[in-house]
């Protein structure tokens, strides 16, 4: 039984949580588009939701907040309270409290939270509505009955609404009056047919009854069948009294349910199991391949080709498939920034507009939940220093209110996340200045640098652009944070900026963080793999062809000069790659807009690889993204290029 | 006569968890033929297959209420002298009125317990 009520509770917290976030948009919605009446009702009906559910379940102080706040909306709703910014103020307060309460709930940590001051913030707006009280006194303040009593007296709380409506002793003396005439079950009609008496059909009654306790499932004899069967009546009889009863359809397959809602963590070893599966096919496939050209002649390794093809093909479906079950939309994500973005516009003084495009996007629940805090900053970044003040707008001949998007969309094998804004844009001219007085750079070095490089500076640990570090934007977590959190998720970040027009931040990221494409390459004896979403090309060159300018090798690709790091040197290892020589191979990598050479010994080919952490292991900062096992069953590092070199790229 | 505990169940509500709950509380009344639906639509179509013998609705949801919901089973012959409980708060008490005026059998306002339900089915099946 408890089982049952904290699975309900559960239930009642994952789909609360999900009203909340939801309704958090639809309030920054209705404070744009006032009158919107679908909104209102919208709105209205998820607090009322709340509010029963939590009557059910004794969160009395729940009861409390939401019996108000939807007192407060339907007043807003009636058009008795207009809705001002300091009105939103109070609800969206009034929300927040809300979620705290629900963390109350999830830990169980009985904490009563200290609700007189959002309760009075309340009561105020609900009092504040012209010509309130003789009609319909307000909500009162004190605790709502105890819940879980049985409340066929109308509870004291009620007061306010009885008042306004017919009482509960009025309702039942309607119902009653009204409610004679309805239900006719077969017997009384077959009664009232004179085709049997009323103690005929309380015996047949009776029989269903035994027959109903004495069979657990199944049919039960219908009461018409009883009389037939112990010769009360015709059929013939019973047949005319059913048509006037409603005609039930036979016996039609049950709708079964279209969702199930399933633990996490069973979808992550599902997700694990079949990493495995992939590494073990890997290794079948290289296994089969190698019995194929050593017995060419045996008739069983045919059969075993093509087994081991299909059972290739059905991993990679299988794959597939559970990837898509751990696919959230970013909505989740996305659902936030409506109420952050006006939050933080209204106490900068700014008119901002958010919009949302591809909310319906999806992407792996892992890289829903580590995009959060990256796309917060950055959003926050383009309100506060990326949005003007609407007289600087005005008179730049903009609108006052500016304008930022917020998109999501698929691009081939990856997912892309782009805040854009109608702001002010970055001064690269200004930002050259900054470098240079940081220290980071010297003018004649900026000069050589496109200005993708220049703005990639932003990136640098300790670089902010902004004069003032505001409350906003600058909380000591800087855009490196925001760079090493996406490279984490082996995406990348990129930006487009017109002075003057605003800017763009564009996050392409994978679908997945579990499995990637991998190109195997050698060093000496060693094998390592480099993920493919960064590698463009490979490319043969010989030692000669490698030129040093300003103590930096380099090869010329096609009339680019493309800057060369030998990975023999990253990890020491003694080769033909690290001194010079012959015969050596470089797998040209673009990160971001960054294009460099990474130098090897041999070049393997294209493998999936399932990425395994290591644990205890501080691979980040090594430019180590994790390790996997490849098909001929070596653990082999898998190379993060991005914060391998980064060090590289910009000395 | 009483309500028999093999009588197959609509539950429609907008909210899970409060279907969950009211299904928990049939339970508790010994019912476990229960069956759910998300709004007035969906539970019309389910209603329309026949084997529900007994509807319990929420009043305010989306895209279709249970007044409209009540209205069209009363006005479906097929399921006409269908019994139906609308669960209602208490601040829908002038709903309750068309809902009776509509025709629906009982009423009951959350939160409830399974005292409450069992006292309005043993009303609305004693007719």
């Amino acid at each position: 039984m408890s089982d049952e009520m904290d699975e309900i509770i559960n239930d009642f917290l994952i789909e609360t949580t999900e009203i909340v976030e939801d309704l958090s948009q639809k309030f920054v919605e209705l404070e744009n588009d006032k009158d919107n009446q679908d909104l209102v009702n919208g709105i209205f009906r998820s607090v009322h939701t709340i509010k029963g559910a939590s009557g059910f379940l004794g969160f009395n102080q729940m009861v409390q907040l939401t019996h108000i706040t939807e007192s407060v909306l339907k007043k807003i709703k009636d058009g008795d309270i207009p809705l001002t910014p300091a009105v939103m103020d109070v609800i969206l307060g009034s929300i927040d409290m809300v979620k705290v309460l629900l963390e109350h709930i999830k830990a169980k940590d009985g904490i009563e939270e200290d609700l007189t001051d959002i309760l009075a913030m309340l009561q105020g707006v609900y009092e504040q509505a012209g010509a309130p009280a003789a009609a319909e006194p307000p909500p009162t303040l004190q605790a709502p009955p105890e819940q879980v009593v049985p409340a066929e007296e109308p509870a004291p709380d009620d007061a306010a609404a009885a008042s306004s409506g017919p009482s509960i002793e009025e309702l039942d003396a309607l119902m009653e009056a009204q409610s004679n005439q309805m239900l006719k079950p077969v017997g009384e009609i077959l009664v009232e047919n004179g085709a049997v008496t009323t103690d005929e059909v309380e015996d047949a009654l009776k029989i269903q009854t035994i027959i109903k306790e004495s069979v657990d499932v199944g049919e039960v004899p219908k009461v018409g069948d009883i009389l037939t069967a112990t010769d009360k009546v015709s059929k013939e009889e019973v047949k005319k009294a059913l048509t006037k009863q409603p005609q039930a359809e036979k016996e039609k397959p049950p709708q079964l349910e279209q969702t199930i809602r399933v633990d996490v963590e069973r979808l992550d070893n599902v997700l694990n199991l079949v990493g495995e599966l992939v590494l073990a096919r890997n290794r079948l496939m290289k296994v089969v391949s190698n019995l194929e050209l050593k017995y060419t002649d045996n008739a069983d390794v045919a059969p075993l080709a093509e087994l081991t093809a299909f059972i290739n093909l059905i991993t990679t479906d299988l794959q597939l498939a559970v990837m898509k079950t751990r696919m959230q939309p970013v909505r989740k994500v996305f659902n936030k920034f409506p109420r952050m973005v006006r939050d933080l516009a209204r106490s900068l003084k700014k008119d901002v507009e958010l919009n949302l495009s591809g909310e319906e996007t999806e992407l792996d629940k892992s890289i829903i939940e580590e995009i959060g805090d990256p796309l917060v900053h950055l959003v926050r970044n383009s309100v506060d220093h990326g949005i003007e003040m609407p007289e600087v707008r005005e008179a730049e001949g903009k609108p006052r209110g500016g304008t930022v998007l917020l998109s999501a969309y698929q691009e081939g094998n990856n997912i892309v996340l782009s805040i854009e804004d109608d702001g002010k844009g970055i001064d690269v001219e200004m930002l050259k200045g900054k470098i240079v007085e940081k220290g980071l750079g010297t003018p004649d070095e900026l000069e050589r640098l496109s200005t993708k490089e220049i703005l990639d500076y932003i990136f640098l640990p300790g670089f902010s652009t902004a004069k003032v570090v505001s409350d906003v934007s600058g909380r000591g977590v800087g855009m490196d944070v925001v760079k090493t959190n996406i490279s984490k998720l082996n995406g990348t970040i990129t930006i487009e900026t017109e002075k003057g027009k605003g800017s763009k931040f564009l996050l392409r990221l994978p679908l997945t963080l579990a499995i990637i494409q991998a190109l195997m390459v050698g060093v000496g004896t060693e094998v390592y793999a480099v993920p493919l979403a960064s590698v463009v090309e490979t490319v043969r060159i010989d030692q000669s062809n490698i030129k040093t300018i300003r103590g930096q090798e380099t090869v010329i690709l096609r009339n680019e000069i493309v800057p060369v790091h030998r990975l023999a040197n990253k990890f020491f290892i003694p080769t033909a790659s690290a001194n010079g020589g012959n015969k050596m191979y470089l797998v040209v990598i673009v990160i971001g807009e960054k294009k460099f050479g990474m130098m090897v010994d041999k070049l393997f080919g294209q493998e999936e690889v399932v990425i395994k952490s290591i644990e205890g292991f501080s691979s980040s900062s090594e430019g180590i993204a994790g390790a996997t096992i490849t098909g001929d069953g070596k653990v082999v590092l898998i190379l993060d290029p991005a914060v391998m070199f980064v060090g590289d790229l910009h000395n | 006569m009483a309500y028999n505990t093999a009588m197959k169940i609509l539950v429609v509500d907008d909210f899970a968890t409060m279907r969950r709950i009211i299904k928990n509380i049939l339970k508790q009344l010994g019912m476990n033929e229960v069956e759910e639906a998300e709004d007035g639509e969906q539970a019309f179509k389910k209603l329309q297959t026949g084997k529900f013998d007994f509807l319990i609705t929420d009043w305010n949801m989306p895209n279709c209420t249970g007044l409209e919901l009540l209205k069209m089973v009363r006005s479906d012959p097929n399921l006409k002298a269908m019994p139906v409980l609308m669960v209602t708060a208490e601040a829908e008490k002038e709903q309750v009125v068309e809902a009776i005026k509509a025709g629906v059998n009982n009423y009951v306002m959350k939160p409830f317990t399974s005292d409450v339900l069992k006292q309005k089915l043993d009303k609305i099946f004693s007719k």
